[in-house]
């Protein structure tokens, strides 16, 4: 897609190429790819005509979103893949967080239980080993979520 | 609101309505092409005879061969001898269809075809016909919409252009008026 923006064909292939999109060949027929409005776009080799009146194409694959723009094509490619790593790194952000909850749950559960059995073995009154439990859960999750 | 604009090229371009007439002719214009050639010129006539296209140098696009080019190409002559159909340029193609639409849409299943006129299946009536996109490495019998010119899909866009070059030879004398041309598309 050069700055004449001719009126072009190009395959979907070479479009997926110039907007950055990585291993473009092993997408077809394994992802959900649309260009410039046209859906189910399943051959690298099917052509596609982009219009001098063009000024962006945007490309679904998968879920990932790219775009052209058809005259400052090189510049908007490098902006897309930032775009595009920094939603990555957010994504992967949310899920390490995730992790470290559910790890985090975990452990306080078993302190909880641990907490439950001895006071179980003083054999205080049920009311006792209630209130004192619930107060342990607090301390347990202020320490460790706050 | 969908329309649809064609344009016969050349040094300026000539409107093409839809009754008006496709002529293709010998040297010039109403000049009777010979069976079993293909015409020299192309222009438009409106629907009382006139010459619509006389003063804008209409071009022409003419088939040589089907596979005499290189590696299989087709051959055509645009004017400036005998070429590989590939290499014609956009400005050099016979005919400019634009398809508009208020707001942006994509085009796909877009073909062109010769057809008699009345039905869509059924090819021009005493005329060989051959078509072919902008970029065709070969000419394509488009005769009936069974066996269209199949035209690239075109991005979202409010206007959307496609060059076609048309050439035509009659089968045996006289006017070959159940001879049309049809353009097909979808947009969304």
């Amino acid at each position: 897609m050069n700055n004449t923006k001719a009126n072009k064909k190009y395959t979907a292939l070479e479009i997926l190429k110039i907007a950055g999109v990585e291993n473009p060949e092993d997408k077809f027929g394994k992802f959900k790819i649309r260009i410039a409005g046209l859906r189910g776009i399943s051959s690298p080799n099917h052509l596609i005509t982009i219009q001098p009146t063009t000024d962006q194409v945007d490309i679904l694959v998968g879920d990932k979103v790219y775009s052209i723009n058809t005259t400052e094509n090189e510049k908007t490619r490098i902006v897309t893949e930032e775009v595009t790593k920094h939603e990555e790194s957010k994504a992967e952000d949310k899920a390490a967080r995730v992790e470290d909850l559910k790890v985090k749950k975990a452990k306080a559960r078993i302190k909880i239980s641990k907490k439950e059995v001895e006071l179980k073995a003083e054999k205080l009154p049920i009311e006792e080993i209630e209130k004192e439990l619930e107060e342990f859960e607090r301390e347990v999750y202020n320490e460790m979520f706050r | 609101m969908a329309t649809f604009v064609w344009l016969l090229q050349g040094a300026s371009p000539t409107t093409i309505d839809i009754t008006d007439i496709i002529q293709f002719a010998k040297a010039t214009f109403d000049s009777k092409v010979v069976v079993g050639e293909y015409q020299d010129s192309t222009h438009v006539e409106s629907s009382v005879g006139a010459n619509d296209s006389s003063g804008n140098t209409p071009n022409n696009v003419k088939f040589i061969s089907q596979t005499g080019g290189s590696g299989g190409d087709s051959l055509a002559d645009w004017g400036d001898g005998t070429e590989d159909l590939d290499v014609i340029l956009q400005a050099e193609c016979t005919i400019k269809v634009t398809f508009s639409h208020g707001s942006a849409v994509a085009v796909s299943g877009h073909i062109f075809f010769a057809f008699d006129g009345t039905t869509a299946t059924n090819g021009p009536t005493g005329v060989t016909s051959v078509a072919a996109e902008l970029g065709d490495t070969n000419w394509t019998a488009a005769e009936g919409s069974g066996t269209p010119l199949t035209i690239a899909d075109s991005g979202s866009a409010t206007d959307h252009d496609s060059y076609i070059n048309i050439s035509a030879s009659p089968d045996s004398v006289g006017v070959k008026a159940a001879f049309a041309y049809r353009d097909e598309l979808v947009y969304a």
